[in-house]
């Protein structure tokens, strides 16, 4: 019995996951369009660019190394349809949570970008090269700004014994009480790290400032993914449009307090709304800024990101001082 | 149940026949795989029915104790030993009866070593396994490797001679309060009886906790690995990684946790270890990212993942020292919880780190060649050794479903239960940094993108020992708890004083208070429901014929290049932009490992001394 309600959970949540994600991307693109005075692609564009990409020729490159090239984008695609269920819709003690899985989620946002630079290498194509290259620095600096700015609401939630990794506790604290009049979401209380960790998941969704540098078009093709095409780069369209959704969510259900204390059909839907918030925020991010270097991504991120993060956490260990 | 006591003298007699293999080479293939087999099976029932008996070497004062931490010692051991012995029938070819007697002596020196817990038996047999892998790793006797040997001999025999000082000052001690013979340097003794005490005992104990440190290569001592493991033929230096410096190297955890009470300050130790376990994983990740030798990556690698070890078991430490001062059952929670971490990251790092030298062992077997500039395609060219390099590389890396993730998850947990997070952050940042070498090794040897004839697998007894290991990392990345259960749990069990188990059952606590495992099996049905689902809609396309391309068809690169398929060099799969923030701090770390054996003895000094100044001016 239990199996079959983790099933439907997993299916309900795969099936928000792709309309969210399909919306927003939309959303995305419609948004940077009008900010640059342009028309915009109508509501349906991404599901018809999945749509015509399924219907393309299917090929391998010739000199790449075949079961990796045509597995890695499955892997990839199951790994952010696991994360999607993982990482609740803003309800408390949601069926796919559980309890430590912070780091569950942070490894396999990990390994979403490890299935990246598996395909570029394998594709056997200089641009791919390049890209998994990239994609590799983008890893290594992120990851370090990333954890800690996950681990700041859980560090923070300690009372008298032990923290919790669990994202269940870390809504359940923010729905209740308040923080000087505000709602007691961590982006009051911490700030500093809310602001390093929406920095982390624009590169993890892959927009700019630092996110499509890995796939940066006007260097390299399209990175990674500069030999795939057909129904493979299908399915990597797909997880593009299922990332939307699994970093903001993510954020929202950290440090935007979930889906607050509203009944049932209200708290996802309050949920959905602040979701969008951060997809606003991130489009506006990409529409005003340029490309950088990579040699500046490290930079960045290791320097004024992780102080941003580290202050919260120190903060978060004494206590919330 | 099975004397323990038998399982050495059978290891040490097959030795001795196994120099007859000058005859016929086969002899000593025949008698090592039988041996080790034996002592295999013996160890697994040993660990179903514990033997209880006096043991046979107890009469000159063994001291072989039977309980859950000796048996999966004596597990790891007698596995990799088995694995070593299997691989290296097609891979020695020359000098086999040498090389059969010694590898079958450090396997009965480390069987010992296992089991015995005796502190003067554990310091002739660290002696007596460093002494006999110095031939092993001088093995092809070119100049090179007999320079290996020599730098491994001096710097161990340097740092283990401490030990011997160490004993010397707890005997006087022990004899000034009554108690004299061997079976006063027993460990559980010296633990029961309480009879050290004061400064003197302090600098004994730290000084046998250097000598052993040494082995277990913690920061300041790390310098011998790289250099000793290079030289030598991979099954060897697969030994030494795996058996020589976590069996041979655990006494200095073992020693310090059952005789902690002699220290004023044992908070302040174990944070120190800890300390010590989080700038080793650190600076030897950063080390490996810039080497190109294969065996060398490999080795500054085992180095860092020993840091996870040590940071594990220190939390173990810390934990209990933490129970004592507050009397607070949830920090047994956490003691057990760091233990289990360190003891299944200690196992599982034998696991893949053999698998990862066997590997480089049957490249360099087939190419002779051990950089990795000069490997591509390997995964194509050689299947089953590629396949068996890509899970041990996934499972060091810390990806899910692989063993090294279960282990790790469970050390960063326990460092945010200890309340270190920050020692966690850093252990998660060496852990990606784990991942982007081993990606760049992935990259560029295996995938590749260059056309190249197709070598082969090495021969089947070397196959043997890749897919064995293989599974092995698969079965404990995908269901850690059969690990935890009958290796680890009992392990812990028996380091836990008995005095505070009747009050609390730690593997509840461990569950309760911690995470406890990971619980992968619903994971796994998920991604499998994932990829099926990704399949679906794969099958939903009109078009799914595969066309492969022609193999002629290079990507398009403008003229830009003349040959579209670039080296590891220039295409910098490295990712190089990492490196650039780190130069400064890689000159450093370059400028101090020279190579050099004077430098390297004069940093031991310098840390003994930072130790006994530490004892001395009362901090710990």
């Amino acid at each position: 019995m239990e199996f079959v309600s983790i099933l439907g959970g997993y299916f309900s949540s795969i099936t928000l996951c792709f309309a969210f994600g399909w919306l927003s991307y939309w959303f995305f693109r419609k948004f940077t369009a009008k900010l640059q005075s342009r028309i915009g692609p109508p509501w349906y564009q991404p599901i018809a660019d999945v749509i015509k990409l399924m219907g393309k020729e299917f090929f391998v490159p010739g000199l790449a190394n075949r079961l990796v090239y045509i597995v890695a984008p499955f892997v990839g695609l199951s790994v952010i349809m696991v994360l999607s269920f993982i990482i609740p819709p803003g309800v408390a003690d949601w069926i796919g949570s559980y309890s430590w899985d912070l780091l569950v989620i942070l490894y396999l946002s990990v390994l979403s970008s490890i299935v990246l630079v598996i395909a570029g290498a394998a594709s056997a194509s200089t641009w791919g090269k390049i890209g998994a290259s990239r994609e590799t620095a983008m890893i290594l600096s992120v990851e370090l700004p990333l954890i800690i700015s996950l681990l700041v609401p859980s560090i923070a939630l300690r009372g008298t014994t032990f923290p919790s990794l669990s994202l269940n506790d870390i809504i359940k604290n923010q729905i209740t009480g308040s923080f000087f009049g505000l709602p007691n979401w961590f982006i009051f209380r911490y700030p500093l790290a809310a602001i390093a960790m929406l920095a982390c998941i624009t590169t993890k969704i892959g927009v700019k400032p630092f996110g499509d540098i890995p796939e940066a078009e006007q260097e390299i093709i399209a990175g990674p993914l500069t030999e795939y095409g057909g129904p493979l780069l299908g399915i990597f369209e797909i997880t593009k449009i299922m990332k939307f959704y699994v970093f903001s969510a993510l954020f929202v259900d950290l440090y935007l307090g979930g889906g607050d204390l509203f009944p049932f059909p209200l708290n996802v839907i309050s949920f959905l709304i602040k979701c969008f918030v951060i997809i606003v925020v991130i489009t506006i991010l990409d529409t005003i800024s340029a490309r950088y270097r990579i040699t500046d991504l490290p930079k960045w991120y290791l320097s004024a990101c992780l102080v941003l993060a580290l202050v919260d956490l120190i903060r978060a260990s004494l206590g919330g001082m | 149940m099975i004397d323990p006591a038998y399982l050495v003298i059978a290891l040490v007699v097959a030795a001795f026949i196994s120099l007859l293999s000058r005859v016929n080479r086969r002899i000593g293939d025949i008698i090592g795989t039988i041996s080790v087999l034996f002592v295999l099976c013996s160890v697994i029932a040993n660990m179903i029915s514990p033997f209880t008996g006096r043991s046979l070497l107890d009469e000159i004062g063994f001291h072989f104790v039977v309980n859950g931490y000796t048996s999966f010692l004596a597990f790891v051991v007698a596995l990799i030993g088995l694995m070593v012995i299997l691989f290296s029938i097609s891979y020695i070819e020359k000098n086999v009866s040498r090389y059969y007697f010694f590898t079958l002596i450090t396997i009965a020196g480390l069987m010992g070593m296992s089991y015995s817990w005796n502190l003067i038996w554990l310091y002739i047999l660290a002696e007596i396994c460093t002494i006999c892998s110095a031939p092993l790793i001088a093995h092809y006797m070119d100049s090179k490797s007999i320079e290996g040997a020599i730098k491994y001999l001096i710097i161990q025999i340097f740092a283990t001679a401490f030990i011997l000082a160490g004993i010397g000052i707890i005997y006087l001690q022990i004899s000034h309060s009554g108690y004299s013979g061997i079976s006063s340097l027993d460990i559980d003794f010296l633990a029961s009886s309480r009879a050290i005490s004061g400064t003197l005992g302090e600098l004994g104990i730290i000084l046998i906790f250097i000598g052993f440190a040494a082995k277990f290569p913690l920061f300041p001592i790390h310098i011998w690995l790289p250099d000793a493991s290079t030289v030598a033929p991979a099954t060897i230096s697969s030994l030494l990684h795996t058996m020589m410096i976590k069996i041979a190297g655990i006494p200095a955890f073992f020693i310090l946790f059952e005789l902690t009470y002699v220290f004023r300050n044992p908070v302040l130790l174990w944070l120190i270890f800890c300390v010590l376990g989080v700038i080793t994983m650190f600076v030897c990740v950063t080390l490996a990212f810039a080497q190109k030798d294969l065996k060398r990556l490999l080795a500054y690698h085992s180095v860092s993942q020993v840091g996870y070890v040590v940071v594990g078991l220190g939390i173990g430490g810390l934990g209990m020292a933490y129970f004592y001062q507050t009397g607070d059952y949830l920090w047994l929670g956490v003691a057990s919880g760091g233990m289990v971490a360190g003891l299944f990251h200690l196992i599982n790092h034998t696991i893949f780190k053999s698998l990862l030298f066997f590997g480089a062992g049957a490249i360099e077997y087939k190419t002779h060649t051990k950089d990795i500039s000069k490997m591509d395609s390997l995964l194509r060219a050689m299947p089953l050794t590629g396949i068996a390099m890509l899970v041990g590389s996934l499972s060091i890396a810390g990806v899910p479903l692989f063993n090294g993730f279960n282990s790790k998850w469970m050390i960063y947990n326990s460092c945010i239960a200890a309340g270190m997070p920050i020692v966690a952050a850093i252990a998660v940042l060496a852990c990606a940094l784990t991942l982007a070498s081993f990606l760049k090794l992935i990259c560029s040897a295996f995938l590749g993108g260059s056309k190249q004839e197709k070598i082969g697998d090495p021969p089947i007894p070397m196959q043997i020992p890749l897919i064995i290991l293989s599974i092995l990392c698969i079965i404990f990345g995908l269901s850690p708890q059969i690990a935890v259960k009958y290796l680890l749990y009992p392990a812990t069990l028996a380091l836990i004083p008995k005095a505070v188990l009747p009050k609390i059952d730690p593997y509840s606590s461990l569950l309760r208070m911690f995470g406890g495992v990971w619980d992968v099996y619903w994971m796994v049905t998920l991604i499998v429901i994932g990829l099926f689902i990704g399949y679906l809609i794969y099958r939903a396309s009109p078009k799914i014929s595969v066309t492969i391309t022609d193999e002629k068809l290079a990507p398009f690169t403008g003229g830009a290049l003349k040959q579209p398929y670039l080296r590891i060099e220039e295409t910098n799969v490295h990712p190089f932009a990492f490196e650039y923030p780190f130069r400064s701090f890689l000159d450093i770390l370059k400028r101090v490992h020279t190579g050099v054996v004077n430098l390297y003895v004069s940093w031991i000094a310098a840390f003994v001394i930072f130790l006994i100044v530490a004892v001395l001016a009362g901090w710990i």
